[in-house]
């Protein structure tokens, strides 16, 4: 367990969400429910998380410019949806569109970052902030025909939210959905989760994954060691877009909208909160803070919305889970930068 | 570096002349009307698109900036820039934000004679009739008594009423909540106040609806399909209405009841240009998509968006007070003229007894 | 005296604890007859500067301290030896208050500084007490200039603006500052303008300001010395020793850390030797600096450090005869006009031929363009000029394009530039092979996508491990956790897999106890003679290159000064470090 770095926040967490098991089943809140949405909450988000990994690998901090990859999976299902594809048709092949699409914007966003190295996060941030305005305006001229996708008034430039439900809205969530006492597994959500994690896994074995964890943890070495090291991140920032693409693919399903215009910006946040939390220390992160971090701070959500209903104080519940979510990435923040210094 | 300045002078010069000798149409001033942006509020903003286009050359559309909570100055010096234009006799603001009557109370020191009608603004109502000639707004009050009505017309057996801790804070949907809960009350319907993820707090409106997602099937599973289920919050809608199709509960009416919130994403209705802003038409496609999710009798709302309507409605009564045929505001003078806009039925009633230009509306239902 | 007794640390630590205890029996001390420093010490307590008294410390479960015993009096010059994670840095952090000790959990025993028990939380308060600390890596500001690095937090000010705007707002009197400054440069025989910036000083000259600030202070009374000689020469070294006296004469009461035994004997009053946490023995020289005596000296301290004997590595003589078949040999690389911009330590327009299976050392005093060389061809700084390797021109100077043409090297700083801490002992030793040479990879059926050989590279680093003698648990340990001399063998064992022709080595047994530092050199020796590589080492430690390199080339000022033959005279090498032609010294 120590080297997952399971430290103060995880048990802190830990002991938050079993707390709130016990009163959710001490107030009759059926954990059924609660299970089925927490397994389709961990892919939906874990994906998105999943993206932060090859950019913290290779040393280019958390990626909060996560727009970036989210707009290239946006444009992919438009395309999809404007052909009007379905069902799980629809979803892969709007993932294949996005793929081109999110290696053209990685690749840009990549050569930003890799000019500006050592404030790639700040730096992240606002290329996020000002990719979303620039889509705005791209959103509301955007030469796409499907009317189902445009403004009900007017009939010009796409709808903030594009309903997916003849499309392909909960395609993967209810590929194999398997019902177990009550409990529904969404197999193929979480196979595919589990593949997406696996590759990951096998992709940091090979020569080049290897490489980029070397140039994260020592790029004087790696650069002596004959690495290309601008390539190598550049690589690893196309890889995080990529991955964020297919990410927000796999959350419009599963929401069953697409949301557009501004609903990107505040994404990279809770991914990278959820790692943090995860245990995630900078260069030192596994998949296993990925799935660890995702469940616990989506489940901590999840459950204790239903909770403050049934006891009637709200407001109370509201302000402390916000006090504890953000509470514990502080925590994680100063203990890595404590560890570092 | 004298050249380009002078040539700008030249082209500024020659366009302002021009402007003079042709803007000029039938009538001999403008109207400023103030909305949001496209996408911080559709309706408004085509609605005055819509009203630009049925008096062209007489309208001056100005929308304010996107993220207003942030940019105030901005649109306080939009406002007034309006006013320092002289043919512009009159300004209608359209915004549904609250912090804007200081700029009205420059314009009105500046410009006494400026007729100004706000479609809403929300700022403190006794000091906004001191200096706005009509203030109108939709009656979110005395909904909290009409929508449980319509919800046990249509047979709801449980109210459920979905908000969070920012909104319950505000005066006029805390009311709204407490109406509700009297009306259901009186009316039997069992009343349920549930709490969502804070989407004005933490990570915008997403928790919120995904907590929506994937409460509602539990509250349905809870309480019956007998259950008209009501949200405080915009985004709200697209989520309880995909659900409603899917659970065949009862959604009586939206926040803001209009049929282009909620049902275009919910229904995915495929409007084509030539449709958009046809109601009618919007109407009779969602009652179709209604009847094909077997929810036929379950949905309502009113059949043209008050945001749409505020913006030509206010026109309408602006010209007749500049034209001087409208010497004073009554439910009686009023209306006429709003029936004429909407083409249903809107009843008037004063926001309190005691002021004579504040009026607040409620729309006739179209149910699907 | 000085008969080396052959008795554990854990012994002598246990005695140490009993006398602690029964402080009121001095007959009970030394039961085994060891000459123990705090014999003397323990009769005159209050005249102690500094003494510990069982100090322990431990990070979690590895205990980097036990029990350590430690006086010393004013104007007392200790030095503190023992070889790499024997616990001085841990002992010093303590003394100077460092705050990883207090975030760590503190340290057990007590800490007597002028007779009062302290525990220092941060460095400021061991500052106030008097106790300065001389660093290792240099706390310099590097914005600042000289005269103001030296008078931080110890400023001269204008009195009417103390007494207006009291201490810390008051007027600075950079003028006052400038003249204390260079008057205690002069003072220590340094001839260093105090108006440059610190940034732009050499890094020997960055350790005497650095050492001047500590002597600026008005109230020192103890001065800490991490390793204040590593990065500086001989020459400068000797300077610095006697600044160091002069100090001591004062009675300050100083501690010596060093690596360098020679200075150690030299300089100090008395030595206290450290070995795994604990104190192995303190040695008190009745005449300190004896020459006939100081070779004895060094040998009983270094056998103290490492527990056993240390033999010296020397080039055998069947290889010096590559010395007389230079003259038929290939060239292998040729530099003409060769300038790198390494900042603090240029090369300037070198010419120079090297031939092939040769072991050519580079030495200069540090700052004068020593490590310079290696860096420029794998292109880390701007380099220019021409260079030929075996008659082919080469261009860009790049790591990758230089791997292709099998030359690597090793780079001084082992932690920084040489070694991927987080990883293991296995994937450091293979990591470039498998990059660049495609060594230790698997096949593979997918384009693009090619996986290490797990098990050749378990082989590789098993054998490296075996034949270059690392210590440590097994191949999957962590290289941060090693000490130097081991991280130093992973580097060259990663250097091996790539097989170059030719491998560049800066300064390879910096910051490396003595016993490990032998292994190295003779590691080097084999890798020229067995598998017939050249090589360039570049270091300024003059005896390790006499001892094996074939030519040494010496540096001045950025230029090669002279060629000289590992047989000529230590005098002849400090004059050509020095810029000073013999026939000139004359």
């Amino acid at each position: 367990m120590k080297r997952f770095g399971v430290q103060i926040p995880q048990v802190f967490i830990i002991v938050f969400l079993a707390l709130m098991v016990v009163l959710a089943l001490g107030l009759d809140i059926p954990m059924n429910w609660i299970i089925s949405d927490a397994l389709v909450r961990l892919v939906m988000n874990g994906v998105l998380v999943l993206s932060l990994v090859p950019m913290l690998k290779a040393g280019i901090g958390i990626n909060f410019g996560l727009p970036v990859g989210i707009i290239a999976g946006l444009l992919g299902l438009c395309i999809s949806v404007n052909f009007r594809m379905k069902g799980l048709w629809g979803l892969s092949a709007g993932m294949l569109f996005s793929v081109p699409v999110a290696i053209v914007l990685g690749y840009g966003y990549g050569a930003i970052l890799n000019r500006v190295k050592g404030k790639e996060e700040i730096t992240a941030t606002f290329v996020g902030f000002s990719f979303i305005p620039l889509m705005n305006f791209f959103w509301a001229i955007a030469p796409f025909s499907n009317p189902s996708m445009l403004w009900p008034i007017g009939g010009k430039g796409m709808r903030p939210v594009i309903g997916l439900k003849s499309y392909f809205a909960k395609a993967l969530n209810h590929l194999w959905m398997v019902e177990v006492m009550g409990v529904k597994i969404p197999v193929g959500l979480l196979l595919f989760f589990a593949v997406l994690c696996l590759l990951l896994v096998v992709f940091f074995r090979t020569n080049f994954g290897r490489a980029m964890t070397a140039v994260g943890e020592n790029e004087q070495f790696a650069r002596l060691s004959g690495i290309n090291v601008t390539r190598v991140r550049t690589w690893a920032i196309i890889l995080s877009t990529l991955i964020a693409a297919l990410g927000i693919c796999v959350y419009a399903q599963s929401y069953g909208f697409i949301e557009l215009y501004d609903a990107p910006l505040m994404m990279a946040f809770p991914a990278a909160s959820a790692i943090l939390v995860g245990g995630s220390m900078g260069r030192h992160t596994h998949i296993v803070h990925v799935v660890i971090g995702t469940f616990l701070f989506q489940t901590t959500y999840l459950i204790s919305g239903p909770i403050a209903n049934e006891m009637m104080l709200p407001e109370v519940a509201e302000i402390f889970r916000l006090m504890i979510t953000n509470g514990i990435i502080l925590y994680a923040l100063l203990y890595e930068g404590g560890k570092t210094s | 570096m004298k050249k380009p300045f002078l040539l700008s002078a030249i082209v500024m010069l020659v366009s302002l002349m021009a402007g003079i000798c042709f803007a000029g149409p039938a009538k001999d001033y403008r109207i400023g009307i103030v909305t949001p942006t496209l996408s911080a509020s559709e309706d408004e903003f085509r609605g005055a698109i819509r009203v630009a286009k049925k008096y062209p050359g007489m309208i001056k559309h100005i929308s304010l900036p996107e993220n207003y909570q942030e940019e105030q100055e901005t649109a306080i010096t939009q406002i007034l820039s309006l006013a320092d234009q002289a043919d512009i006799k009159a300004i209608i603001i359209a915004a549904g934000y609250s912090g804007i009557l200081p700029a009205i109370q420059k314009v009105k020191a500046r410009r006494p004679e400026m007729v100004v009608i706000t479609a809403p603004i929300w700022d403190d109502p006794d000091m906004m009739v001191k200096y706005i000639d009509l203030c109108l707004d939709t009656d979110w009050v005395r909904r909290g008594i009409t929508i449980p009505e319509k919800a046990k017309k249509m047979g709801a057996k449980t109210f459920i009423h979905y908000s969070f801790p920012t909104h319950m804070a505000k005066e006029v949907l805390a009311k709204r909540r407490d109406t509700m809960k009297a009306t259901c009350e009186r009316l039997g319907v069992k009343f349920v106040a549930l709490n969502t993820p804070d989407p004005k707090t933490g990570a915008g409106s997403t928790p919120m609806l995904q907590f929506l997602s994937e409460d509602i099937p539990r509250q349905i599973a809870k309480y019956g399909k007998d259950t008209c289920i009501f949200g405080t919050n915009c985004p709200m809608q697209d989520v309880i209405i995909a659900q409603a199709l899917e659970l065949k509960f009862i959604m009586a009416e939206q926040c803001c009841p209009t049929p282009t919130q909620g049902f275009p994403a919910a229904m995915e209705l495929e409007i084509t240009e030539k449709d958009a802003g046809d109601f009618d038409k919007i109407n009779a496609m969602i009652a179709q998509k209604a009847a094909a999710a077997g929810c036929t009798g379950r949905l309502s709302t009113w059949p043209v968006p008050v945001g749409y309507f505020f913006p030509e409605f206010a026109t309408e009564v602006a010209m007749k007070m500049i034209e001087g045929t409208l010497k004073e505001v009554s439910v009686a003078t009023l209306s006429p003229l709003a029936k004429d806009v909407a083409g249903v039925d809107v009843y008037f009633e004063k926001m309190k007894p005691e002021l004579n230009n504040y009026y607040l509306i409620v729309m006739d239902s179209v149910f699907y | 005296m000085f008969e080396l007794q052959n008795f554990t640390g854990m012994r002598s630590n246990r005695e140490n604890t009993d006398c602690g205890i029964s402080k009121n029996m001095p007959g009970l001390q030394n039961p085994t007859g060891t000459h123990s420093c705090r014999e003397s010490t323990n009769c005159s307590i209050s005249k102690n500067m500094l003494e510990l008294r069982n100090i322990s410390k431990s990070y979690g479960r590895f205990q980097a301290l036990k029990s350590v015993n430690l006086t010393i009096s004013p104007g007392e010059i200790h030095g503190l030896v023992g070889v790499n994670g024997s616990g001085k840095s841990t002992l010093l952090n303590i003394l100077s208050g460092q705050r990883v000790i207090r975030d760590t959990g503190g340290f057990k025993g007590e800490l007597l500084f002028e007779n009062a028990d302290r525990k220092f939380a941060d460095p400021g308060q061991a500052l106030g007490a008097g106790i300065g600390m001389v660093h290792q890596e240099f706390a310099l500001i590097p914005g600042l200039s000289v005269a103001d690095n030296i008078c931080l937090s110890n400023e001269k000010t204008f009195s009417w603006s103390q007494k207006l705007f009291g201490d810390d707002l008051a007027c600075i009197n950079h003028q006052a500052n400038r003249n204390t400054a260079s008057a205690i440069l002069g003072h220590m025989g340094i001839d260093l303008s105090p108006d440059l910036m610190a940034g732009d000083l050499s890094v020997a000259m960055k350790q005497f300001v650095e050492l001047a600030r500590e002597f600026n202070r008005d109230h020192l009374k103890l001065l800490l010395l991490d390793e204040p000689t590593a990065v500086l020469g001989n020459r400068d070294a000797r300077c610095l020793m006697t600044a160091v006296k002069e100090i001591a004469a004062k009675g300050v009461a100083v501690l010596y850390v060093s690596h360098r035994l020679e200075e150690v004997v030299s300089c100090c009053d008395s030595m206290t030797v450290l070995r795994n946490g604990a104190v192995v023995d303190c040695i008190r020289p009745k005449q300190p600096g004896q020459n006939q005596d100081s070779q004895n000296q060094i040998k009983t301290l270094s056998n103290l450090m490492v527990g056993k004997k240390v033999k010296k590595t020397r080039r055998s003589q069947v290889n010096q005869v590559n010395q007389v078949n230079r003259v038929n040999k290939i060239k292998m690389i040729r530099f003409s006009s060769f300038s790198v911009e390494k900042p603090g330590d240029r090369l300037d327009s070198l010419d120079l031929d090297i031939f092939q299976g040769e072991i050519l050392g580079v030495t200069s005093l540090s700052g004068h363009g020593r490590t310079a060389l290696g860096a420029g061809i794998m292109g880390l700084y701007p380099a220019k000029g021409a260079v030929r390797l075996k008659g082919q021109p080469i261009r860009s100077f790049d790591p990758l394009q230089m791997i292709k043409k099998n030359i690597w090297m090793l780079p001084e700083d082992r932690r920084s530039e040489g070694l991927l801490l987080g990883h293991s002992i296995m994937e450091n030793m293979t990591f470039a092979a498998i990059q660049t040479r495609k060594k230790f990879v698997r096949k593979s059926v997918i384009p693009f996508v090619r996986f290490p050989d797990q098990k050749k590279c378990r082989a590789y680093a098993d054998a490296a491990r075996e034949a270059l003698d690392i210590d440590c648990r097994s191949i999957y340990q962590n290289v941060g956790e090693l000490s130097g001399g081991n991280q130093q063998k992973v580097c060259i064992a990663n250097a091996l897999a790539m097989a170059p022709e030719l491998l560049f080595v800066n300064d390879p047994t910096r910051g490396i106890d003595i016993a490990a530092r032998e292994f190295i050199l003779s590691q080097l020796l084999k890798a020229q003679s067995h598998h017939g590589m050249t090589l360039v080492i570049s270091s300024g430690e003059l005896d390790e290159l006499k001892r094996i390199c074939d030519r040494i080339a010496v540096l001045y000022q950025g230029r090669l000064f002279d060629v000289l033959t590992p047989d000529q005279s230590e005098k002849e090498y400090l004059l050509a470090c020095s810029g000073i032609r013999p026939e000139e010294a004359v």
